[in-house]
């Protein structure tokens, strides 16, 4: 037996966040607390969000890893609604902790995202990665898991410029859309799962797709961030 | 603290090991396998003993490997199958380095054979212990399902050579392997269950998904042939006029088989698939016998038995049993064997591949010679080519060659109706070629058989005049066979392994045969009769187990995807830190190695 492909997993999982959060702050100080309060915002957003759904959402007989299970538009739209909440608890993070801008949006970036990944991922990597069964599902969420992180880092970004921009950005209109599109791609690609599906392509398309659409999010989130960056040090100037 | 730091990791490590070890593991299937035959034959006098088949009952969880990964060593290994078996010589396949590689290719493995692949090789390379962790030979389709048919059915004489050659040789190597012992356990498996997983018509298999094997079976409990059991249906007629017995017709017929693998022993070919002809026959004799008008000078026994396997054990049983009356009064005993006949279409125009008539003649009992004439010509009228064999019984020769010889010795007329010239033909001892008649074609020929059978019956019991220049048949219209019953009777049978030593005396089978016989009106009874052989041969059960596939990595892939991640985290490393610094970085890690150093 090995464990080759479990620690290529778990390496997959947990050190390129940390690479990543390394490198973004690497001059700065005092990493603990936005990595604290994003953890504690993650939980307590993730925990309202389940007794929301339980609330709201119509039972479903499908499972989750059924590729060929059918998309329900209004459990999607219930979904999105909540997952507004992914707002508030950002933001709640962000205000509560202190330091410096970057180590503020990436620490709580990286504590997000490092805590969905141990909370929804470690487990069953773990047990699945250590089956005689070979299975490229786990190096697939492995690489997701990627990819949610920067689509984290994009998102609490557009969280951060809304918020300290106090909504009086030229473009706000523009931001909001970009916000929703947030909390409408997930339920894009459980449907675009759903259509593929029926084709047979799977897994490795898709997350080229999602790592494309993640990419765009944060360049426009970054674009977002370094205009009102430069709006905020035009004005300090002045 | 780096001490510190190396025993936390090795202490990590040995807690995986420990929980890897403690998870349940889902396999990837479980299947049904059927165990070659293991017996052991003990001789009383010598005390020697004499080991067959495989001794081993579980396949330790080991990675496989199909033939065509080791076939390339076999280019040019001489085999001892194309050599003539007459001459009972065995001689030895001198030492070959590319048998042994053959061999060594499959070492730590668990070996997976189609069946046609052991044509190839000798299997015997195998029976040391250590050759290989287990055998699986896989059987093609064609043997287990009503497509046998398809197989053995020739469609012009090339092809009949070429089929009858490799029924020949499946034959040598089912020898092999019932009078070989293996210290590898041997299973075999259905081809449909498995062609999903191993790919034989491709030379390159898919080596990228390996599959781990793991059977775990007991060795199984020690039994011998304890009892034989004999269904007999009586159809009387009335008494003569001083209140004894009119002559009795007895008709025999086997029920049991032989397989190497005891679990498949439901095939219908080797000698017992007369046991529906048996049946019809008592329904039609019944229903002419029900009518005073028709009923027939002749008492009518039919008769059930086993152990036909080893060498008519139940026969000799139950004819040392019959009520000394009635074995008076027999004046034919009728043993159907085999008989079916192989053909695409009936012309009757047209002889086809016939029956054999065997009798024996010598010493004090002499059959008629116009009763075997007799059949013969009525076999012509159906279009079936009968031949007639005699042949001296040796009374030293204890080998029974057809079930005739028992009644011969016991001083009763008797002949065999087969479609075996010869006793030792291979589908005869029983193969796993013995075929299904079912809704097969061959069921259409059963029912001629069964009318010229009866017909010849007929002719006896009503004594109908041998001069007569045309022939009256009364089987036909409401006293036609049913060829229905005949199918039924050996769907039924198909159900069921039939293997002598295994069986018990209440069969479900022989219980439903009972009731057969009893609802077309006849007396039957099921009796049966212990066993007491000088020489023992013992039995072991357990010829079933389950076979578990779970579906493993390599080591070698699981290692290039833990490099590839390494990568994957190097390049990420690199692309968002910059060039400069990542390059800055690596150099200052090396000198701090080298002033540590």
């Amino acid at each position: 037996m090995s464990f080759f492909y479990l620690f290529a997993v778990l390496a997959v999982l947990f050190v390129v966040p940390f690479i990543y959060f390394r490198i973004s702050t690497k001059t700065q100080s005092k990493k603990k607390t936005p990595i604290l309060y994003g953890v504690v915002a993650y939980l307590l957003t993730t925990l309202s969000k389940m007794i929301l759904m339980a609330t709201f959402l119509p039972d479903s007989d499908q499972e989750e890893a059924d590729f060929t299970a059918q998309f329900e538009p209004v459990s999607a739209l219930i979904t999105i609604v909540v997952s507004s909440l992914d707002v508030l608890g950002c933001f709640l993070a962000l205000r509560a902790c202190s330091g410096h801008t970057e180590v503020k949006i990436f620490g709580v970036s990286f504590a997000w995202s490092a805590t969905e990944t141990i909370l929804s991922f470690f487990l069953v990597s773990w047990i699945g990665c250590l089956k005689p069964e070979f299975n490229w599902i786990y190096m697939q969420n492995a690489l997701g898991s990627n990819i949610n992180l920067l689509r984290q880092i994009a998102f609490t970004h557009i969280i951060w410029v809304l918020w300290k921009g106090k909504f009086q950005n030229p473009d706000k209109g523009n931001i909001f859309i970009w916000l929703s599109a947030f909390f409408i791609t997930p339920e894009l690609f459980k449907l675009s799962e759903v259509l593929l599906g029926k084709y047979f392509i799977f897994g490795w398309v898709l997350l080229v797709i999602k790592f494309a659409v993640a990419y765009q999010l944060y360049i426009t989130s970054k674009k977002y961030f370094q205009s009102f960056e430069q709006l905020k040090n035009n004005k300090k100037k002045n | 603290m780096k001490n510190l730091q190396r025993s936390q990791l090795l202490l990590c490590f040995f807690v995986l090991t420990l929980v890897y070890n403690l998870l349940p593991v889902k396999p990837l299937e479980t299947l049904p396998v059927y165990r070659l035959l293991h017996s052991e034959q003990v001789s009383s006098t010598t005390g020697k003993t004499f080991i067959r088949g495989t001794t081993s009952a579980s396949v330790p969880s080991s990675q496989t490997k199909t033939y065509f990964e080791c076939a390339e060593y076999l280019k040019n290994i001489p085999t001892n199958l194309n050599q003539d078996t007459s001459t009972e010589t065995e001689d030895e396949i001198p030492p070959n380095n590319e048998q042994e590689d053959f061999v060594k290719c499959f070492k730590g493995t668990v070996a997976v054979f189609p069946l046609f692949s052991l044509l190839e090789f000798d299997i015997s390379l195998f029976s040391e212990g250590g050759t290989c962790k287990g055998i699986l030979v896989v059987l093609p389709r064609d043997l287990l399902t009503t497509k046998t048919q398809e197989f053995v059915t020739f469609q012009n004489e090339e092809e009949q050579e070429s089929k009858e050659e490799i029924i020949k040789k499946l034959g040598q190597i089912e020898s092999l392997l019932v009078e070989k012992e293996f210290r590898v356990p041997i299973y075999f498996i259905n081809e449909d269950e498995v062609s999903h997983l191993f790919s034989f018509d491709n030379v390159n298999s898919d080596k990228q998904g390996n599959y781990n094997l793991k059977i775990v079976g007991k060795p199984g409990n020690k039994k011998k042939i304890k009892q034989v059991s004999s269904l007999e249906a009586w159809l009387p007629t009335d008494l003569d006029e001083e209140g004894k017995l009119k002559p009795t017709i007895i008709i025999t017929a086997n029920y049991d088989t032989f397989s190497i693998s005891p679990a498949l022993s439901s095939g219908l070919e080797s000698g017992n698939n007369a046991v529906g002809v048996l049946v019809e026959l008592s329904r039609l004799f019944t229903k002419l016998y029900n009518n005073p008008q028709t009923k027939g000078q002749y008492n009518l026994l039919f008769v059930l038995n086993s152990g036909s396997k080893q060498n008519y054990l139940g026969t000799k049983k139950w004819i040392s049993s019959v009520d000394r009356k009635v074995l008076e009064s027999v004046e034919l005993v009728l043993c159907l064997d085999s008989l079916s006949i192989y053909d695409d279409d009936i012309e009757k125009s047209k002889l086809i591949d016939g029956l054999f008539l065997h009798y024996s003649n010598g010493g004090k009992i002499e059959i008629d010679k116009t009763v075997p004439t007799e059949f013969q010509s009525i076999s012509k009228l159906f279009g079936i080519d009968t031949q007639i064999i005699t042949k001296k019984i040796m009374k030293n020769n204890p080998l029974i060659s057809f079930e005739h010889e028992i009644f011969y010795r016991k001083k009763l007329k008797a002949i065999t109706i087969s479609n075996f010239k010869s006793y030792n033909q291979t589908i005869r001892k029983g193969s796993l070629l013995d075929l299904q008649s079912g809704s097969s074609p061959n069921a259409r020929n059963m029912e001629t058989v069964t009318t010229l059978i009866a017909e010849f019956l007929s002719k006896m019991i009503y004594k109908q005049q041998q001069h007569q220049s045309q022939f009256i048949s009364i089987f036909k219209n409401n006293y036609k066979p049913n060829n229905l019953v005949i199918q039924n009777i050996n769907k039924m049978l198909l159900k069921y392994n039939r293997f002598s030593p295994f069986l018990e005396k209440d069969e479900q089978f022989l219980l439903n045969l009972e009731n057969t016989f009893k609802s077309f009106g006849l007396d039957t009874k099921i009796e049966s009769k212990k066993i007491s052989l000088k020489k023992e041969t013992f039995y072991y059960s357990g010829t079933q187990a389950k076979l578990t596939i779970f579906k493993v990595k390599s080591l070698l892939f699981e290692f290039f995807v833990f490099i590839m991640s390494l990568v994957y985290l190097a390049v990420l490393y690199y692309f968002l830190n910059g060039k400069q610094k990542t390059i800055q970085e690596i150099k200052q890690l090396l000198n701090n190695r080298k002033k540590n150093n």
